[in-house]
């Protein structure tokens, strides 16, 4: 027997929490005590007198009604547990390859829970198995026990199929959305009829602590690592260009425990790499095949006079917000050198060691005869320049964005939060990260109705029908 | 219990009869009619018409005065004393209710036997009275019969009224002892009373406490008589109402006896049982008039 509206468990704890709430409300309720008396006549008529207790005589029955509209309508809340949804949160397909090895897909299902349990509405789950079935439509629960038991090996998942059921999907939902395939198997396609595809590789089961435990890339050359346990420790990230036969390892440093983003390489854009994590101790984590997907945001067309290669082009040329263009005629920015200082339109970038490790920014107006003269924004970085690694400090590459948008006079794409300056939530708007994928940006932008989906209302629903129910028990006729 | 100790059962047989009652023992009432009439007391003389019995002239007055009179006479009526004793439940829900209202209505019997008078007494649920003829010999069987009437037993508060309007003089003076309550079938008693005629004198068994409940909170009242419940929260504007309710059925048994032309006697049962008789016996007599 499968319940359709809540599950097996939850309905047993609902009536087990019920019980023992009506059970209270049985012996803690107000009793009448018996007492015999040598009549009621006196009784009955003091009781007739309807000027008495207006509001639970008069009022009785509409009171009563009252409270069993209610408890209704909270049994409903409790039970559907509606959430709000922020505006501006775009959907998502999932699309589950389920024809993997058992633990694999078993990490996926808990990924899909974990993922769709934050904001369902936003949702849609499609298995591959290997025909595409949709498991869950965006106005339906997500019921796991549709995703368990159709996993299968030995045959090859129609993930096309499901990509363009997947887009269909979003098509009849009439919102623009994403795709997230959720697969260990590389995809050539990098984008279905222009809905950008993320390919998400889910770790075969949850390893031990201090192992990467989610590895993984988005939209927009992020890399998301979730890795528990000591924090600060070094990771190598390798990066294998097939095409061309070059390698690039980064260093990457998670700074807490959980979820740790970090910016990919430039020249990582529009190319199949092959990605591989370096582990402490020499353990390597599985190799994950990187698609670019298409940009999602209009960009900021930048023109860079400065020699290359130069670590502000390489940053430049990452953020997806920003393209580098050598036709100035078509730039919304002009980035010169010092010697373009007398040019009235230009702004000017100077980049300038400094003598603390925190990037800053600031740009100044001049007033030079009657003239406005070229802006000039300063970056101050100790380590600029120095390394390319320098590109995946994700506090780093937020603060040249916000410079280059600032001195462009355009606001940053997105719902920039700075909540935490330098962070993850303040970069992820900009580089149109989805917030589902990343607990930090979602929490600010959906708040589920706890307080009325939570155990508690529905007890305080059983309290008000026990309490309406003792009541019309107890009313005297 | 014991309803008659020695000291009351003496302070009983020294009540007396307040009244026209001429006190002893004879085949006629007591009362007398304010008609003359055929008993053997002389009341005056008259002027003799054509149609008066000729056996009525005084022979003296004509041989003295040769005029014609006719002799005159009280007319004794015999007056009918009936007592009723509510045997229901809500008597029976203390104990010293039902022991006031046994002491009371052997009181009222044992004044009325004192002075040489019948009497019929009728328990509430029993379909025929005692009926006491002998005046003071009737006294020792009066107290074991009413002695015999266990707390436990009342239940009826049917009133025989087949024996209370049959056979009845053209006056009657019923004390009828109760708590007035309503009945177990929902009748109210005074209703019940209502029908029987001649004087009816109410004495009603109750305490000071039965105005003034201590009750408070939320309580299911259980009628002893009905065993219906009632669920209610008490507190002072319940109890205000109460005693509203109260004060109209203290009033309405007030009214009746004015129409029936007696006092409303309470008797409160949480006395002593002298103390308990005062107000039917004041000064140590019983008013009949």
């Amino acid at each position: 027997m499968i319940l359709e509206g809540i599950s097996t468990g939850t309905a047993i704890g609902l009536f087990a929490a019920s019980g023992a709430i009506l059970t209270g409300l049985h012996f803690l309720r107000s009793r009448y005590h018996r007492q015999p008396v040598i009549t009621t006549m006196f009784w009955r008529e003091a009781l007739k007198n309807p000027q008495r207790r207006l509001l639970t005589g008069k009022w009785s029955s509409w009171l009563s009604w009252l409270l069993t509209l209610i408890a209704a309508l909270l049994l409903l809340l409790a039970l559907t547990e509606p959430a709000i949804t922020a505006a501006g949160i775009e959907k998502t397909v999932i699309v589950v390859d389920a024809v993997q090895p058992g633990d694999v897909y078993s990490a996926a299902v808990e990924w899909i829970k974990k993922t769709a349990a934050t904001d369902p509405g936003s949702f849609a789950v499609i298995a591959v198995a290997p025909s595409p079935v949709l498991i869950k439509k965006f106005t339906e629960r997500l019921y796991p026990q549709r995703l368990t038991g159709i996993s299968q090996a030995d045959t090859t998942a129609q993930l096309d199929k499901a990509i363009y059921l997947a887009h269909t999907l979003l098509l009849d939902s009439g919102t623009a959305g994403r795709i997230a395939v959720l697969t260990q198997r590389g995809l050539t396609a990098a984008s279905a009829n222009g809905t950008p595809v993320i390919v998400i590789n889910p770790a075969a089961s949850r390893p031990a602590a201090n192992i990467v435990n989610a590895f993984h890339t988005t939209t927009a050359l992020e890399l998301l690592i979730e890795q528990h346990g000591q924090t600060g420790q070094e990771l190598v990230l390798v990066m294998k260009y097939p095409k061309n036969g070059a390698v690039q390892r980064f260093s990457l440093r998670a700074e807490r425990d959980g979820f740790n983003s970090f910016r990919l390489p430039a020249n990582a854009r529009g190319e199949d790499a092959e990605l591989q994590l370096e582990l402490p101790g020499g353990k390597t984590a599985p190799a994950r095949v990187f698609l670019m997907p298409g940009a999602s945001v209009s960009p900021l067309t930048v023109k860079i006079a400065v020699p290359a290669p130069s670590s502000l082009q390489i940053l430049l040329a990452s953020l997806p917000g920003i393209r580098l263009t050598a036709n100035e005629a078509e730039a919304d920015l002009v980035i010169g050198t010092a010697a373009d200082k007398n040019k009235a339109t230009l702004l000017l970038v100077d980049e300038q060691p400094a003598s603390v490790s925190v990037p800053s920014w600031r740009h100044e107006d001049k007033i030079i005869a009657g003239k406005v003269a070229p802006k000039t924004g300063f970056i101050l970085n100790k380590s600029l320049g120095t390394d390319a690694s320098v590109c995946a400090n994700p506090e780093f590459a937020a603060a040249v964005a916000q410079l280059i948008f600032d001195l462009a006079g355009k606001p940053l794409p997105g719902n920039i939060d700075n909540a935490e300056p330098g962070r993850i939530a303040a970069i992820a708007p900009l580089l149109d990260v989805l917030p589902a994928f990343n607990p930090a940006v979602f929490e600010k932008h959906v708040s589920p109705l706890t307080g009325l989906s939570g155990w508690i209302f529905a007890f305080a629903l059983f309290a008000f029908a026990a309490d309406a129910y003792l009541y019309l028990k107890n009313r005297n006729p | 219990m014991n309803n008659f100790p020695p000291e009351f059962i003496h302070y009983l047989l020294n009540l007396n009869l307040r009244g026209d009652s001429r006190g002893g023992m004879t085949n006629h009432g007591h009362h007398r009619s304010p008609h003359a009439g055929t008993s053997v007391e002389f009341h005056d003389f008259r002027t003799y018409v054509p149609g008066d019995d000729l056996r009525r002239i005084d022979a003296n007055i004509y041989q003295r005065h040769k005029k014609l009179f006719i002799r005159r006479y009280h007319h004794f009526q015999e007056a009918t004393y009936r007592i009723i004793i509510d045997n229901s439940a809500s008597l029976h829900f203390e104990q010293e209710r039902f022991h006031a209202a046994l002491q009371i209505a052997a009181a009222v019997a044992v004044v009325l036997l004192n002075h040489g008078n019948r009497v019929n007494l009728f328990i509430t649920g029993e379909d025929t009275p005692w009926q006491l003829k002998n005046g003071k010999q009737d006294i020792p069987r009066l107290l074991q019969r009413l002695d015999n009437i266990t707390t436990d037993s009342g239940s009826d508060s049917r009133i025989p009224l087949k024996h209370l309007r049959a056979g009845l003089g053209t006056h009657s003076v019923t004390w009828v002892i109760s708590d007035f309550f309503e009945s177990g079938d929902g009748g109210s008693f005074l209703e019940q009373i209502r029908l029987i005629p001649g004087t009816l004198i109410p004495v009603r068994i109750g305490k000071a406490a039965d105005r003034t409940p201590q009750l408070t909170g939320n309580l299911q009242l259980v009628d002893c008589e009905t065993g219906n419940h009632l669920n209610t929260v008490v507190d002072t504007t319940v109890i205000r109402e109460y005693q509203r309710s109260y004060d109209r059925f203290i009033n309405q048994i007030d009214v009746f006896a004015r129409q029936s032309g007696a006092h409303h006697y309470m008797i409160d049962s949480s006395l002593p049982d002298i103390a308990r008789t005062v107000p039917v016996f004041p000064d140590g007599a019983l008013t009949l008039n």
